[in-house]
């Protein structure tokens, strides 16, 4: 029983699942800083479309704000802030790179086996079709409100300490 | 509704931690490999979205709906932005006295 949404729904999955890889690579293999940069932009604009297709559409607009928006801001004047550092090569020569391919492919390797030789729970519901937006607003203010004060505070202790750290003497 | 995902529905549980666990892969294949630190934190911040791809995979297909994956998702995606700025803060604070930010060029602890 394959209908279209669903349809329309897994090849959007494909798609940006094949984007979000591609762009984490270029990460990778750009010649530049700020290629690797714009390269991260595609990989984190991909997952906020891969999370729409899997239900989760308020955190898609979160990874925009956060990711695409702040954390991208952020990035692109730590470059700016750090002149003529903008191509480098590989830490510890080509062996170096080839090691941590290979630890990051067998890593891969392992976790593929594992996630499709394990028997996973049935899942129950087609589709998630609870207002996310709510339901994560009230999980926050009720079951999960210590952690949430918690991680609000590490906001403030980041931010202090951002500030003391990076500030001119 | 029905108590299962129809047989042939195509984005299975599967299919979203295999692509967790490639973002994470390729994310710690460069931050092991790249000498500038910025790179090294954009590398990490590709690991961290490969987690909350995990999580939030889970949460499409975890038996209730109350969204916990979810949930969680929006805490990693805090404890990111702290790192994503402290990180920062780090990697400038170094370069104004190094004139550098190579991640090997900051090794006076060691011994």
């Amino acid at each position: 029983m394959l209908i279209p949404t669903d349809f329309l729904l897994a090849g959007a999955f494909y798609t940006f699942a094949a984007t979000s890889i591609v762009g984490a690579i270029g990460i990778i293999r750009a010649r530049g800083i700020f290629r690797s940069a714009l390269f991260l932009v595609l990989t984190l604009a991909s997952v906020a479309a891969i999370y729409v297709t899997l239900g989760a559409d308020f955190l898609g607009a979160v990874q925009v704000l956060v990711y695409v928006g702040a954390i991208m801001v952020l990035i692109i004047f730590g470059i700016m802030l750090t002149p003529q550092q903008v191509e480098l090569p590989d830490i510890g020569g080509p062996g170096q790179a080839a090691a941590a391919a290979f630890v990051a492919v067998a890593l891969f390797a392992i976790a593929t086996i594992v996630i499709t030789t394990s028997q996973w729970p049935r899942s129950t519901s087609a589709a998630i079709d609870v207002a996310t937006t709510q339901v994560i607003g009230t999980g926050l203010f009720t079951t999960y409100v210590l952690p949430f004060e918690i991680a609000s505070l590490l906001l403030l202790v980041a931010m202090i300490g951002a500030i003391v750290i990076a500030r001119e003497e | 509704m029905p108590d299962a995902l129809p047989p042939i529905y195509p984005i299975t549980l599967q299919h979203g931690l295999v692509l967790g666990a490639a973002l994470f892969a390729i994310g710690m294949a460069g931050a092991l490999s790249k000498r500038n630190a910025i790179t090294v934190l954009m590398a990490i911040e590709v690991m961290l979205n490969g987690v909350i791809v995990t999580f939030v995979a889970f949460a499409r297909h975890a038996p209730t709906a109350d969204l916990t994956g979810q949930v969680f998702a929006i805490f990693i995606m805090t404890v990111a932005a702290a790192e994503a700025a402290v990180g920062l803060a780090i990697v400038i604070a170094v370069y104004r006295v190094r004139r550098t930010v190579q991640v090997d060029a900051a090794d006076t602890l060691r011994g």
